[in-house]
């Protein structure tokens, strides 16, 4: 009964590990609907692009986390599909792992095009830059601000002392 | 928010949408507090709307404790979270067809009937719209007595009333002529920018979370999703007019079909070290909550992400080559929501 | 679209001139307000111990915890620790009401709390104890999800 729930899921999964192959370092079945892949940062494109046309059609959120003790930035693309009936309930997170000094990746824009101002968010709270995007500007924080990027960890504000 | 214009003439030549205006960090803050006194934070961003948040937040923290909320638990919330929609949708339908068309008719509509289902909140939860009802294991309070009574006499006014509506705006030319074929969104660049909600489901494409990813109570009730292929500003606003009826009898049911039990479970105040992400379809669109859990009573990291944010990529796209008398009609159709899309 | 359509918009909307109105004429009638109205909160000071968790769960830091002078009055609180509401900051959430041990905060229908000088606006528990006019609390309708049993009033003031 649990491998009828889980079918979707798992076909999805194979497909993948078959072949992107060497593209990917994990892939994982979480629960129903839930899916997660890391990949490297230079063939998160190809990825990308694989999974487009598989059917992945929308990004549903764009995360930044900010892993202080393991000196790393994970970003997490969440991305789901309008068009086919059966990915529906999927949401598939595509993660990246980037250096803590001086993270960048190349931007997902051409291949989601609903990616485009949540890049511009994680980029002014985390420092993360993306490479090739149309209009890296700040988003959210006033035009005048000169400090750390807010959301890292060791910018701290009063109510944290 | 501000939207800077460039025009040639009467046409819009670019749009560009400017926000932030109302950035409080509720992110940031959330990390330095315990689950708890979180939730009437969280709540916050919006305020017409807010079972939908409160629920959002709580469900991934429900589901790395591994509880399971009772059935009437269940219930209870779907109810205050469809009365919750009507409320918004008579909000979004008054801000389009009064305001931003130049009188004040829609407006006193749509608020005066607002008032009766504001009551019904007072009611069950005690307070008129920010109640953070829903708790790590269920609902704070139980249905009190004489409510499905009121509940029933509520329903029964807006069947009488809304035919007013549809006779008073829907077969005039002033206001019909406004909104037809102005701004129009095709189906594939709907499914291109990333759009949700009823923006989504007035360009043809038949998604809605409650369908495909059914959580709480709504896969026990019958009820169904009105779309329209237009994909224009009239089209938009008719589809939350329809939902407002199929959330009217989601209630009938739900309030016939409740069954007897505890409304709550009692769980510790700690988040398990993972993660998950949850998904609630709330008035103006989808909503996602991701919560990172590092074994304490804090959580590590909280992300975000409202409807209203999703659905402002469509702003710069329908803007281009319209006249500017446009403008406010298609604003008013996208139903934004600042401060839910700043955070 | 023709004449006809349009003259019955405007039938429609002249009619309700003559229907009734949904207004009610405010300070002249009074909007009825149903139990559990979370208003301000009222304080048994014979049940309170002092334990101090409505200090910490509330999610603005409005408690905080104040002796009080007739300390002998009230044996069941040793370290004479009793709750001081700032109203300013509260947003009237109730989790503090919600969370007592011993059921010692309780839900009323006071929502006029405006005053003209800034000190007023701090109640001190002595202030929080009085039942206003002639009403009782309503805890024993609402059987809460903190876990707590719930001890009858046994007061009617």
């Amino acid at each position: 009964m649990t491998a009828a729930l889980l079918d979707v899921e798992e076909k999805v999964a194979t497909a993948v590990r078959e072949q992107l192959g060497g593209a990917v370092e994990e892939v994982k079945v979480e629960r129903k609907g839930r899916i997660s892949i890391v990949v490297r940062k230079e063939t998160a494109r190809d990825v990308a692009a694989w999974l487009h046309e598989m059917g992945f059609d929308h990004t549903v959120a764009v995360a930044g986390i900010d892993r202080l003790a393991e000196k790393r930035i994970e970003v997490i693309y969440f991305v789901s599909s309008f068009s086919r009936d059966d990915f529906k309930h999927i949401v598939l997170s595509l993660k990246v792992n980037l250096d803590r000094d001086n993270p960048s990746l190349q931007t997902l824009t051409p291949i989601w095009e609903s990616a485009n101002f949540f890049e511009r968010e994680a980029y002014e709270m985390f420092g993360v830059n993306f490479e090739g995007h149309p209009n890296l500007q700040k988003l959210l924080l006033q035009d005048n601000w000169d400090g750390p990027p807010p959301l890292r960890k060791d910018f701290k504000i009063p109510e944290m002392a | 928010m501000r939207i800077m214009v460039k025009t040639d003439g009467d046409l819009i030549v670019e749009a560009t949408p400017d926000i932030g205006y109302v950035h409080r960090g509720v992110e940031k803050i959330a990390e330095s507090r315990n689950i708890i006194k979180n939730i009437p934070m969280v709540c916050r961003p919006n305020i017409a709307d807010d079972s939908h948040l409160n629920w959002s937040y709580i469900a991934p923290i429900e589901e790395l404790q591994g509880v399971e909320v009772p059935e009437r638990g269940l219930y209870i919330r779907t109810i205050l979270c469809e009365m919750n929609r009507i409320a918004s949708h008579l909000y979004g339908m008054a801000i389009m067809g009064g305001v931003f068309s130049g009188h004040t008719t829609m407006y006193m509509f749509g608020f005066g009937d607002r008032e009766l289902l504001l009551d019904l909140h007072e009611m069950l939860t005690g307070a008129r719209m920010t109640f953070s009802f829903s708790v790590p294991g269920g609902v704070r309070r139980d249905l009190p007595k004489g409510f499905k009574e009121k509940l029933l006499d509520t329903l029964d006014y807006l069947e009488f009333h809304l035919p007013a509506i549809d006779r008073i705006f829907l077969s005039n030319p002033i206001f019909v002529e406004r909104a037809r074929n102005v701004g129009v969104l095709r189906k594939e660049d709907a499914i291109r920018l990333g759009v949700v909600g009823p923006v989504l489901r007035g360009s043809g494409v038949r998604c809605d979370v409650r369908k495909d990813a059914p959580y709480g109570a709504y896969d026990k009730l019958d009820f169904e999703i009105p779309t329209f292929k237009e994909g224009d500003s009239l089209s938009r606003w008719l589809v939350r007019f329809e939902e407002i009826k199929q959330s009217m009898a989601i209630l009938r049911q739900a309030i016939r079909d409740i069954p007897k039990g505890p409304i709550a479970r009692k769980v510790p105040i700690v988040i398990p070290r993972g993660e998950a992400i949850s998904r609630i379809e709330s008035a103006r669109g989808e909503i996602n909550h991701y919560i990172v859990g590092d074994g304490s009573d804090k959580p590590y990291r909280v992300k975000m992400n409202t409807g209203s944010f999703k659905n402002l990529l469509a702003l710069p796209f329908l803007l281009k080559g319209v006249h500017i008398g446009d403008l406010p009609i298609i604003y008013g159709s996208l139903d934004y929501w600042p401060i839910e899309a700043d955070r | 679209m023709n004449a006809v359509s349009t003259a019955g918009a405007f039938w429609e909307g002249v009619k309700h001139m003559f229907k009734n109105r949904l207004t009610i004429k405010h300070p002249y009638q009074k909007h009825e307000i149903p139990d559990g109205y979370r208003g301000r909160h009222l304080l048994y000071m014979d049940r309170c111990i002092g334990c101090g968790i409505c200090a910490w769960i509330c999610p603005e830091k409005t408690i905080t915890m104040v002796p009080v002078t007739n300390q002998k009055m009230y044996p069941q609180n040793p370290k004479n620790r009793f709750p001081q509401y700032w109203y300013i900051r509260c947003c009237f959430c109730h989790f503090c009401t919600d969370f007592c041990p011993t059921g010692a905060l309780d839900y009323t229908k006071d929502y006029d709390l405006a005053e003209y000088e800034k000190e007023l606006i701090i109640w001190s528990p002595e202030r929080l104890s009085r039942v206003p006019e002639g009403r009782q609390g309503y805890r024993t309708e609402f059987h809460g999800w903190a876990g707590v049993n719930h001890v009858p009033l046994t007061r009617e003031d």
